[in-house]
């Protein structure tokens, strides 16, 4: 159901969910991997705009007296499919293509779309982004370069090439499979997506990028009765891997685990609330870095001074043991890119390097302000947006404890194993995220079933309460979807067990 | 086509009639094609100067499709006519490679608009603010909340938006709906050691008059900002809970969802079974009420087309109507509604808040919900909360880093009084609510 109040909402805080001066050289430019080649000139760059049209455009952008401009093209084509009741009676395709031209000046940005590439509209475009500069001052504009880029994924292959008819089967697959497996299954939901999403960018300092990133996900969900009482769960795959990902072992995997989460839930109860250890089981226990650091890390807040992590930089924040790093460069997860997008190569950021805070998530603009490297956080939701610094693959590194050590350790806490959705006070530092399955832990072992609810705490509280960390790093495959003012982008995120030695768990009182 | 909103109506309402015509010709046996353009600018300042400046020109066609019993949705941006017959011939392509479905069809043409019966959404005066003046209002707004030397930061936002949108389909249906928005916000961040806590507040509407004076905005933001100073956790145990106006829509948004008609049909929801029965607290009366004047979600057709009606949901505690759209309603062999919300209102009660708050003797202001979510299937909830300890019916120190946990089904029977304070800047209008005995986990 749809609460139209929701878009209204400001709202600083950010949420991650399943199934948001004078010269150009002052600017840091983006870290090219190998020597960038010069196009020629009169042939058309991708999306078939001449590469003179392009300058032009360029030159009414900047033609105000900007430090900085870029021009996005996108082009993505998307579809999906739902069974209900054992058809397939729904999907949805779309395709959507524009291009945004961002202005900036200092830490100003005019920003305006287009949704037709004719050169008229994208220079009227570029008109009024230019107006958040008040100069006239002519700047020469660099000669274009196409930046090569790495390769985390296939970006020649295409979802579109694959034949619906086996999307169908696959589906129709998942289904069965779910049924066969448990007979008090009464209702199964499956949802497949993919999409091919073409971007080019250009900028006046003369950096080029054009990639393609394909992007595909496949949910079961199910709900089981039992003596009259009913209970859902779910389970999601999500990937850049082309379409063989769904191969007999994973789509097994997918059902029997959207089976198990549903029919666990027939033994499970709601604890009883409090503080109390927690052990966050490998893979999308990653969700509590993204919310607990994460996001107070992205340099924009820290730049205006309102995260909580705003003076931590080169200061002890947690256990030696305890290094957690934001990623792009993991083979086909689906917060890899190759390029962020304006124009700075995939990396690896090292958020905090053991135990100790050493980088913020950078875009351009933070990085000019602090004089340092952009990092290649700096996404958009598509060509109606500005960039910001944004997550890709958000994990901690292995430690030196083992998965049974961490439990044995615990008299009575709770063990976490998946969650739905998570949020943070970027200021305040408190974050949540919400337990859909897990156990409680009594004297060293996992016990009964637990369910929905949700847990609190503080970032840089919780991760000085750290205390053991596993080596059975795993990074989850789930399709994560993380939104900050209004704007989502595909991330990933991943954890060895880890032992929070304190946390507010909701529960009955 | 160009995307021009002074074309107004007209041209959205012939296009989409137009696609509507050249599905049928290309062999879709029935269409509705969903046709919105809109032109919005948003200003953001922070430090007394611009920080963005935003505008948005966009136009995006939904072309829902009905092939040989089969359905599917297709949308694009691309409005251009020999595109746009392309896009068509692919959509029906593939709508009819999915499997049939009998109870997928346009709704009764009984139900549906026919004429475009235009609600009074749109501000004639639209046209008439200029760059300058939006930025003097997101300045008034962002220096009101840089009043006190514990303020590190004050971001205010000033945006507007006109829109269009023309629904036309192949049963007759053929309607249209100008509105504007207008939208202020004021975020304000404090300083309290390493931590920056913050808070915002916001005013919108249909006309700038709905928003009063941008100051307000950013001194209540500010003031709420530095209340955060000095919160932390207490301890747990069951509370009197006073959920402020603002807050009680989110609340309510997760009982909603056992009221949608795919999870109904989907057995996904507690309140399976109930209708006609008593699901809250007899105080409790929710109303649909789609021609509410100037209401931020005010519609004369929903996404069906289906003409919008008014109706009860909850009346006296009693679930009196599920959001059943034509789809799930046949599904369920039972009679459609609508399937979303457009304004939901409670009925207030007739206390002020400050009297609300008076009657408590111990317990927690809940002024925002941090994360947290709900159980549409099980009615099962837990919820991250902030706001303020009441002690003998006044506001005291700050309250973060708590749950509130429990279950509709019992929950909304704690309610035991309802402000007389509706929250306006929504189209959930809640007031202030009470409940006893709710469940809170600190330390």
């Amino acid at each position: 159901m749809s609460h139209p109040f929701d878009p209204f909402r400001p709202d600083r805080r950010a949420f991650l969910g399943l199934a948001a001066a004078g010269t150009a050289s002052l600017f840091a430019r983006p870290v090219l991997a190998a020597a960038p080649h010069a196009p020629d000139p009169a042939a058309a760059a991708p999306f078939g705009i001449p590469m003179a049209d392009l300058q032009a455009v360029l030159g009414v952008a900047m033609g105000r007296g900007a430090d900085f401009a870029d021009l996005y093209f996108e082009r993505t084509r998307s579809v999906a499919l739902t069974l209900e009741d054992d058809k397939i009676s729904r999907a949805y395709a779309s395709s959507d293509l524009g291009v945004g031209v961002r202005v900036v000046k200092g830490d100003a940005v005019g920003y305006a779309f287009s949704e037709v590439l004719d050169l008229a509209a994208m220079k009227r475009a570029a008109a009024t982004a230019a107006a958040i500069a008040d100069g006239s001052t002519k700047v020469k504009l660099a000669p274009v370069a196409v930046a090569k880029l790495p390769q985390f994924y296939d970006r020649d292959y295409r979802f579109a090439d694959v034949d619906l008819g086996l999307k169908k089967k696959l589906v129709q697959d998942v289904n069965e499979r779910c049924k066969k497996k448990d007979a008090r299954i009464v209702k199964t939901t499956v949802n497949y997506a993919d999409s091919d999403r073409e971007v080019f960018l250009v900028t006046s300092d003369g950096v080029a990028c054009h990639d393609h990133q394909p992007m595909t996900r496949l949910v079961a969900m199910c709900v089981a009765e039992e003596k009259g009482r009913r209970e859902t769960g779910m389970y999601n795959i999500a990937s850049r891997h082309n379409f063989d990902l769904y191969d007999a072992k994973s789509v097994q995997r997918l059902c029997d685990e959207a089976v198990r989460r549903t029919v666990l839930m027939f033994e499970a109860v709601t604890p009883k609330g409090g503080e109390m250890p927690v052990v966050l089981g490998a893979g999308p226990s990653g969700i509590l870095l993204h919310e607990a650091i994460g996001h107070g890390m992205e340099a924009d807040f820290n730049r205006k001074n309102i995260s909580i992590f705003a003076t931590k930089i080169g200061k002890p924040v947690a256990e030696k043991f305890v290094t957690i790093v934001d990623d792009a460069t993991l083979k086909d997860a689906r917060g890899s890119i190759h390029v962020d997008d304006e124009g700075s190569l995939g990396q690896r950021t090292v958020l905090v390097d053991g135990g100790t805070m050493n980088s913020y998530l950078h875009d351009r603009i933070s990085a000019k302000h602090y004089g340092v490297s952009p990092t290649g956080n700096g996404r958009r939701e598509s060509f109606r947006f500005v960039p910001m610094p944004r997550m890709r693959s958000t994990y901690m590194e292995r430690g030196p404890h083992k998965h049974e050590e961490i439990i044995r350790a615990v008299k009575k806490g709770i063990y976490c194993e998946s969650f739905s959705n998570g949020q943070v006070n970027i200021g305040g530092g408190d974050y949540t995220f919400f337990l859909k399955t897990g156990f409680l832990i009594e004297d060293g072992k996992l016990t009964r079933p637990i369910k929905d609810v949700n847990l609190i705490g503080n970032g840089p509280d919780t991760l000085s309460k750290i205390s053991m960390v596993a080596d059975d790093l795993v990074i989850d495959e789930g399709g994560w979807t993380c939104g900050k003012n209004g704007q989502s982008v595909p991330v990933s995120q991943g954890m060895p067990t880890v032992l929070v030695k304190a946390l507010t768990v909701g529960g009955g009182a | 086509m160009k995307k021009d909103m002074s074309q107004g109506h007209q041209n959205a309402l012939d296009l989409a009639a137009q696609v509507v015509e050249t599905a049928k010709k290309l062999g879709a046996g029935d269409a509705l094609a969903s046709l919105r353009m809109s032109r919005g600018i948003e200003t953001q300042v922070r430090e007394g100067k611009v920080e963005k400046l935003q505008e948005s020109q966009s136009a995006g066609l939904t072309v829902h499709l009905y092939v040989d019993g089969r359905y599917a949705a297709h949308t694009t941006s691309d409005l251009r006519k020999a595109e746009l017959e392309a896009f068509l011939k692919d959509a029906i392509g593939l709508t009819r490679m999915l499997d049939a479905d009998p109870e997928r069809c346009l709704p009764d043409a009984s139900l549906c608009l026919k004429k475009s019966a235009e609600l009074p959404l749109f501000d004639a005066k639209y046209g008439s603010l200029d760059s300058d003046a939006r930025k003097h209002l997101a300045l008034a707004a962002e220096e009101a909340g840089r009043s006190d030397r514990r303020i590190v930061s004050a971001t205010a936002n000033f945006s507007d938006e006109d829109g269009t949108w023309a629904l036309c389909a192949s049963n007759g249906i053929h309607a249209a709906q100008r509105s504007t928005s207008y939208h202020l916000s004021a975020e304000v961040t404090a300083t309290d050691g390493d931590k920056r806590p913050e808070d915002w507040w916001y005013v919108g509407g249909r006309s700038l008059a709905d928003l009063g004076k941008p100051e307000s905005v950013g001194r209540l933001a500010a003031e709420r900002a530095l209340t955060r100073i000095g919160a932390r956790k207490y301890a747990s145990g069951e509370q009197v809970l006073l959920v402020e106006n603002r807050a009680a829509g989110r609340l309510l948004s997760h009982y909603l969802q056992a009221l949608n008609g795919a999870n109904l049909q989907q057995k996904r929801s507690f309140l399976d079974g109930q209708l006609g029965k008593p699901v809250m607290s007899p105080l409790v009366t929710l109303r649909e009420e789609p021609h509410l004047a100037g209401g931020l979600g005010s519609r004369s057709f929903d996404r069906e087309g289906m003409a919008a009606q008014a109706f009860a949901v909850i009346e006296g505690g009693v679930l009196r109507n599920f959001y059943l759209d034509w789809y799930y309603a046949k599904k369920l062999k039972d009679k459609p509604t609508t399937g979303t919300t457009s304004n939901l209102i409670c009925t207030p009660g007739t206390a002020s808040f400050d009297k609300l708050l008076a009657g408590v003797e111990r317990g927690i202001l809940v002024t925002a919900f941090n994360g947290g979510n709900s159980n549409s299937l099980t009615g099962d909830f837990s919820l991250g909360i902030q706001g303020r300890l009441i002690e003998k019916g006044a506001l005291a120190a700050p309250v973060t880093e708590m749950n509130l946990t429990g279950n509709h089904k019992t929950f909304w029977n704690k309610l035991v009084a309802l402000g007389a304070d509706p929250y306006v800047f929504s189209s959930l209008r809640l007031p202030s609510l009470r409940f006893d005995g709710a469940a809170v986990a600190g330390s």
